[in-house]
């Protein structure tokens, strides 16, 4: 119906033939025996390729997907769990090694070859996950939010419910009964005309040579007795008392520290270096450059520029002697670039719609264009994002000859371990990857530069070294989340009906469906111009949807405000067709008591936003007092077909608005002399608890097909935020981050760019 | 004859060179006197900074105490107590997130006081009791009430913040046993969560705190009025 541009698919080349390879999925036959010795020893007898089992019946989940606090292994311990009927108080969840067998996609290619049917639910999951598919081959991704709509659906489903139809089978021979007379329960197997019962531990070894069903039969949801309940998280004990070991924790014989500086200017080399003071300073071994690297990844490839690392018996030591490097950078043009020649760019770009490339076009939005009663015109900006998660990129590495050991915490251990093979020239089975718990991961520990780093140093040191990046290092030397700038252009009748959307905006990215819009507009034209800049570009939580959503739900509440109507009851008007859109959004104006008159000074506002296969809407309560904004409550509504566990559900959509209103109030990377200008928390800002509003998640357990949880809360707390500081002022906001306004002297933007 | 004014740090280098006055400069708030032809103006602020100076001069070793432990460390004094933590006593419960005392993750008691350890040197904390998130606990086996109110709630996701968070907190209740909640984002503003758990860091505070018996309290009261 409409017209969509898969741009994604069609620069990869891989649509033709409909090999498209996507999901994560199990490959066919019985794994156990070739990944037997691959998997950690502890934990006992692996019967399947995803499932431990050892004597005293303890039961072990392998979860190929990384934790960086989103609660992954839970939820996905709790997916196999449920379908193995395990008793849950004695399930252990273990993190898959960095091996072929556990990548994300490579899998994949199991499922062509044993002729199975691709799976459904994977197909929408390309969208999503923003993949290439020819990139996302032999990768381990945690990212997207697919871990448990992919994973949970399509591995540790299957997984369980698979191993309990070899366990049920192993017993039945054993006790020469029908299978289908043999119950499970809490780890048991039981069969009660012959009163016999036994621990699954006592079929273990069965259980290993049996080959996996691929399409064993799944629990109905009504008989579902984990999955849907708030568990306690696995991984929270270990991180209140500072037991649990990041990679920055990670403690090696011998080991000494490095620490970096990459040209500031991306793209730069070293003209010329001067260490003899940072030689002198006590404890520093060695300085080490590293050349510049080229990354090429699902996200793009990136050219980093030169870098010197000092290494030295202490993090102090080194970044002393690094504090002490006399260093001059080649000047290339890059040098040249701001923030305010790059929006003066967008702008130029947009208004020239050179090339400007189609996502949607439907209807005739000119010529409503030319007879509508009211047209609207707004251009709205968004600044470059850094990450900053809580820890520092650090990684650590032992070189030697022929082999490399790299102890990280990343989202994609299969992509690094290549990479830093790569790098060092060894053969990626050369190379062992240790992955941790990461501090934070948002997308930046997607990329691998920090590991190569690492391995790089240890190369030539000889000795173990961890690699730590300061502060300012990881603000200046981030892949950040694009600036952009989006025009738009509506029509309104006399009614105040919404005809006509058009919108260009610069630089299209992932997910190619981010600036969409679900309501019931009969013509529409979204498009994107290509403006490329020199600043690295990242997945940065949520990515594309992290502005789109920003732009799209102020400029729809910038038309029921110009058609005269509530914000709400316009959009609920345009979501006529859909409604399991309506039904959240509805749901979160009711918890919010959307009608409720406010006091002067305060304001309400809202938002919707699908992302991720998750629908999310937000209901924004602010106070705005001699100039100070105070962001007080947060109601939010989000749909994600099923909750595997609501806390969990509860906590990612509380993390993904705080994440996300940081951004809104203060998040700025500015970019002079071709260079980021913030460094650190106290002039790149984040929320603090005297900011935080409080937030009340409802869960809307619709049945649809699982959606992410990690991003979705993310996208809608701008918009719903400028919504509400309209609602309570009359400013509106279109430019991120609310600290450029001043709403002392009517809402004058500062330094407006472009 | 040229008058030099120097920074207190190389000043009191030059004292030291110049004169056998060590043990009366530290108390002496500033000097002036004859060496080598010229003038020198020396101000030292403190005996606690002639004695850090002394420190930097002389690479010595340093005592202190951590967790009920003694330690004694031969680094720079100038060393950063965090990295004395993480690196001589191998304490990575504690955290480097900023180094400049912006993000509160290597928060740690020092005598029972909140400080960011990414910028208390070794030397200043010569002779004292230093808490880590490994000593928070009252015994091996036990947790404090607020660890057990961080797992109550539900409060870590990545978790990486939470050492210097609950070394925050407990201070804090260590003064203030019943704090409000504007004392509570005072106590705590100084400590960033970037998976932003602030709303379960408050509730488990306040679940903690004296308020959350007075509250009980006051809630059974109130019944019990009903009832009459």
């Amino acid at each position: 119906m409409h017209k969509w541009t898969r741009r994604a698919f069609i620069t990869s080349g891989l649509v033709a033939g409909g090999g498209l390879v996507v999901g994560v999925t199990m490959r066919p036959g019985n794994r156990v025996e070739k990944l037997s010795g691959l998997v950690s020893d502890q934990g006992g007898q692996l019967v399947h390729a995803y499932v431990k089992i050892d004597t005293d019946n303890v039961v072990t989940a392998l979860v190929p997907h990384s934790e960086m606090g989103q609660g992954v292994h839970t939820a996905l311990g709790q997916m196999l769990a449920e379908e193995l009927d395990a008793d849950w108080d004695r399930v252990l969840v273990e993190e898959a090694p960095a091996i072929g067998e556990y990548a994300s996609y490579g899998a994949g290619r199991g499922y062509l070859l044993a002729g199975i049917d691709f799976p459904d639910i994977a197909v929408p999951s390309v969208d999503g996950m923003m993949m290439r598919v020819a990139d996302a081959l032999d990768m381990q991704i945690t990212g997207g939010s697919m871990s448990v709509r992919t994973t949970g659906v399509i591995v540790m489903r299957v997984a369980g419910a698979a191993t309990r139809q070899m366990l049920r089978q192993a017993a039945a021979d054993a006790w020469s009964v029908s299978v289908e007379e043999i119950i499970t329960e809490d780890s048991f197997l039981i069969h009660r005309a012959t009163a016999n019962r036994a621990p699954y531990s006592e079929f273990a070894s069965t259980v290993a040579g049996m080959t996996p069903s691929y399409t064993p039969t799944l629990k109905d949801p009504s008989d579902f007795k984990l999955i849907g309940r708030s568990v306690p998280r696995r991984d929270i004990p270990a991180k209140v008392d500072g037991s649990l070991k990041f990679a920055l924790d990670v403690r090696l014989p011998d080991m000494l520290y490095a620490t970096v500086m990459r040209s500031p200017v991306f793209g730069a080399t070293i003209e010329s270096l001067d260490d003899t003071a940072a030689r002198a300073v006590e404890g520093v071994v060695e300085i080490v450059r590293i050349p510049p690297d080229s990354f090429s990844s699902m996200l793009g490839a990136y050219n980093t520029g030169e870098t010197v690392a000092v290494v030295a018996d202490s993090y102090w030591s080194a970044k002393k002697g690094l504090d002490a490097l006399q260093i001059s950078w080649s000047d290339i043009p890059a040098a040249a670039a701001s923030s305010d020649e790059i929006f003066a760019q967008f702008d130029r770009d947009i208004t020239a719609r050179t090339e400007r490339a189609n996502d949607i076009v439907q209807g005739n939005v000119d010529v409503e264009l030319s007879r509508a009663a009211q047209v609207l015109e707004a251009d709205y900006h968004v600044p470059y994002l850094a990450h900053s998660c809580m820890e520092p990129m650090n990684a650590t590495a032992h070189v030697s000859d022929d082999r490399a050991e790299i102890w990280v915490g990343c989202q994609n251990p299969l992509g690094f371990r290549r990479q830093v093979a790569a790098a060092l020239n060894l053969d990626e089975e050369n190379v062992t990857l240790h992955n941790h718990s990461m501090g934070g991961g948002f997308g930046r520990r997607a990329v691998g530069d920090y590991a190569v780093q690492a391995a790089r140093v240890a190369q030539v040191v000889g000795r173990p070294v961890q690699l730590i990046w300061s502060r300012e290092e990881d603000v200046r030397q981030d892949f950040y989340r694009p600036a952009v700038q989006s025009r738009f252009r509506a029509a309104l009748d006399s009614e105040g009906n919404l005809l006509a959307w058009e919108n260009t905006y610069t630089n299209k990215n992932e997910p190619i469906e981010a600036p969409l819009i679900p309501y019931a507009v009969p013509s529409q034209d979204i498009g994107y111009v290509s403006s490329p800049t020199h600043v690295p570009f990242g997945a940065w939580r949520s990515v594309d949807h992290s502005q789109h959503g920003f732009f799209t739900e102020s400029f729809i509440d910038e038309a029921a405000h110009a058609a005269g109507k509530d914000p709400f009851e316009f959009r609920a008007d345009l979501l006529r067709d859909h409604p399991r859109h309506l039904a959240v959004l509805t749901r979160a104006a009711e918890e919010a008591q959307w009608g409720r008159p406010l006091a002067a000074g305060r304001g309400r506002g809202i938002s919707l936003q699908e992302s991720f296969g998750s629908l999310v809407a937000q209901v924004v309560e602010v106070t705005v007092t001699d100039g100070q904004l105070s962001v007080d409550r947060v109601v939010a509504a989000i749909d994600a077909g099923t909750a595997i566990s609501p806390n969990g559900i509860s906590a990612q959509v509380e993390s993904g608005i705080i994440y996300g209103l940081t951004a809104a109030l203060h998040g700025e990377i500015t970019i002079e002399n071709g260079a980021v200008v913030q460094g650190n928390f106290d002039d790149y800002e984040a929320v603090r608890m005297d900011e935080a509003p409080v937030i009340e998640t409802h869960i809307v357990n619709s049945g649809y097909a699982i959606g992410g949880a990690g991003e979705p809360g993310t996208p809608g707390i701008a918009p719903a935020l400028a919504n509400a500081v309209y609602d309570a002022t009359g400013i509106r906001v279109r430019q991120l981050p609310f600290d450029r306004f001043n709403f002392n002297i009517g809402g004058e933007e500062s330094g407006v760019a472009g | 004859m040229d008058i030099l004014t120097y920074g207190d740090y190389y000043v009191s280098h030059f004292v030291v060179r110049n004169a056998t006055v060590r043990t009366s400069i530290g108390s002496v708030g500033a000097c002036v006197f004859w060496a080598s032809g010229e003038i020198g103006v020396i101000v030292v602020k403190t005996p606690e900074d002639w004695i850090q100076d002394r420190l930097l001069e002389n690479r010595m070793s340093t005592s202190f105490w951590v967790n009920g432990v003694q330690h004694t460390v031969d680094v720079d004094p100038s060393k950063p107590l965090l990295w004395v933590l993480r690196e001589q006593l191998s304490l990575t419960g504690t955290k480097f997130g900023c180094g400049i005392a912006q993000c509160g993750a290597c928060t740690v008691h020092v005598d029972g006081q909140a400080v960011r350890s990414c910028v208390r040197t070794i030397a200043s904390v010569a002779g004292l009791q230093v808490t880590t998130i490994e000593g928070l606990a009252p015994a091996p086996d036990q947790l404090h009430p607020l660890q057990q109110a961080w797992i109550d709630h539900q409060v870590p996701q990545c978790g990486y913040c939470q050492s210097g968070q609950l070394m925050s907190a407990s201070a804090l209740l260590a003064s203030n046993p019943a704090p409000n909640d504007d004392e509570i984002d005072a106590a705590m503003r100084g400590n960033v969560c970037r998976c932003g758990m602030y709303g379960r860091i408050r509730e488990a505070i306040r679940s903690t705190s004296l308020i959350a018996d007075h509250k009980e309290q006051l809630f059974v009261d109130a019944m019990e009025v009903d009832h009459a």
